[in-house]
């Protein structure tokens, strides 16, 4: 028995249905079998280890094992977040981890201390959840927005330098680009909210649901964690891409090359 | 004339990947000074406007603008002094009255910013559609946006011009009317890129003296 009503058999049967998948791909010639096998695998053995160690976190519930976690999450959205634009890890590290960890630790003591009234505004169980919705988000918003604004400055480098030569300074000729770059990270998350609740139930608020909360309830925490989503991606977002358009060029106002992975 | 030096370069050596582009190459352009300057492609006229702006550190030699060496440090206030019109423009997709207010509002224009008369007469001279002003600059044809693009430096004001190509989509009449015009701007130094033999002797423009030797 996993929970009340989820037994292993349950789960067991759910997945035997991958099995006619297998074959038809087979038959199709479809060369996912091994991909998809390593990926249900991995997808059912890294969630059975979260919950082992959320069970322990939340057991004992330490405010400084928490920040650890978190900071220790933050670290990896950094260094995927590297990986993805094809960035040097020594240039952007740092910056990108006190640039998402210091506004996500704002939104998340906002969200526990003013929102939800929590005595305790590091508690695991909130904290914990919280910031792997949070991360997640915030993260493939500054992987769209550093893609974005630097394939916008080697696509358009012939317009910036027409600004500068024209009097701009460095701020107002980037600024198209870092315009681009927040438009085509915010609009998915724009579109989202926009469509929710019409177009998709969130698995969030559909979860709870299923654990036996209320609809209100279930709603209720959904609108707050789209809230803070959004501020955090918007305010990650200004930040990383300050910080991306101040230490990116040269005092030349070059843009560098030096930034990116060779 | 003043005999002044606004701009100096001297002895630049620069190579491209292993090229040798530039081979202690020295010139000087005085104070009202309008030059021509014209030399076969791959000769690296653009690399020069690119060192006088700033953007490139020449491998060896100096590179003066009124006075201050051209370095890391300075090159944001030199730029300020200089409008230049790039042979390639890449300009976005904004009507021509949000690009002209854009420039406008640009920092190194804020002391002076664009004069807004000399723009107009400017694109009445150089013959721009009287409405020229609600046109997408991609609506525009080459030569169109060459000319704008030529009205709006020139309505910069500022004390130094660079232009490279700027008249090679403007037919000989109206090149001729806007050197003439640019002659008559004693306070203003112009180095002019043109392949254009007939732009030499037109006003106060004059061959560099550089190209007699070679680069």
């Amino acid at each position: 028995m996993v929970s009340d009503q989820i037994t292993v058999w349950g789960i067991a049967v759910l997945l035997a249905f991958f099995i006619p998948i297998f074959i038809s791909n087979k038959a199709l010639g479809l060369n996912i079998n091994k991909s998809m096998i390593i990926g249900v695998s991995r997808m059912i053995i890294q969630l059975l280890l979260v919950g082992v160690y959320l069970q322990f976190l939340f057991n004992w519930n330490y405010p400084w094992l928490n920040i650890l976690y978190i900071s220790i999450m933050v670290a990896v959205s950094a260094l995927t977040i590297i990986k993805s634009c094809k960035l040097k890890r020594s240039r952007f590290f740092i910056l990108l981890f006190a640039g998402i960890g210091i506004p996500l630790l704002t939104v998340l003591l906002l969200v526990t201390g003013v929102v939800l009234r929590l005595d305790d505004m590091f508690d695991a169980r909130y904290m914990i959840t919280l910031s792997g919705m949070l991360l997640g988000n915030c993260m493939r918003s500054i992987i769209i927005s550093f893609n974005t604004f630097y394939n916008n400055m080697k696509d358009n480098e012939g317009t910036y330098l027409l600004y500068l030569s024209l009097g701009a300074s460095r701020a107002q000729a980037v600024k198209p680009a870092i315009i681009n770059a927040m438009e085509a990270a915010l609009k998915p998350a724009i579109a989202t909210m926009t469509t929710i609740g019409l177009v998709s139930l969130p698995g969030m608020m559909t979860g709870q649901m299923l654990g036996g909360s209320l609809p209100l309830t279930a709603i209720a925490y959904q609108i707050i964690i789209m809230a803070a989503i959004f501020i955090l991606q918007y305010t990650g977002i200004s930040i990383m891409l300050k910080i991306a358009s101040n230490i990116s060029f040269t005092k030349r106002d070059m843009l560098k090359k030096d930034i990116f992975q060779t | 004339m003043s005999n002044k030096n606004v701009i100096s370069l001297e002895n630049i050596v620069h190579s491209f990947n292993g090229r040798r582009v530039l081979d202690g190459l020295s010139f000087s352009v005085k104070y009202g000074e309008k030059l021509i300057f014209s030399a076969p492609s791959g000769y690296g006229k653009s690399t020069i406007f690119n060192m006088i702006m700033g953007y490139l550190q020449p491998d060896e030699g100096k590179v003066i603008v009124d006075g201050i060496e051209v370095t890391e440090e300075t090159a944001k206030n030199i730029r300020q002094k200089i409008a230049f019109l790039p042979q390639n423009l890449a300009l976005p997709n904004i009507s021509v009255t949000e690009f002209v207010h854009m420039i406008d509002k640009f920092e190194g224009n804020s002391e002076i910013g664009l004069d807004m008369q000399v723009l107009a007469t400017l694109f009445s001279e150089l013959q721009l559609p009287e409405n020229v002003c609600e046109f997408k600059l991609g609506a525009l044809s080459g030569g169109e946006k060459q000319r704008l693009m030529l009205a709006v430096v020139i309505a910069l004001n500022k004390t130094i011009l660079l232009l490279d190509e700027a008249l090679s989509g403007v037919d000989f009449e109206r090149a001729e009317k806007v050197l003439n015009y640019l002659s008559k701007k004693k306070d203003i130094s112009i180095i002019f890129i043109s392949h254009d033999s007939r732009h030499v002797g037109i006003g106060d423009f004059k061959i560099m003296e550089v190209l007699k030797n070679g680069i």
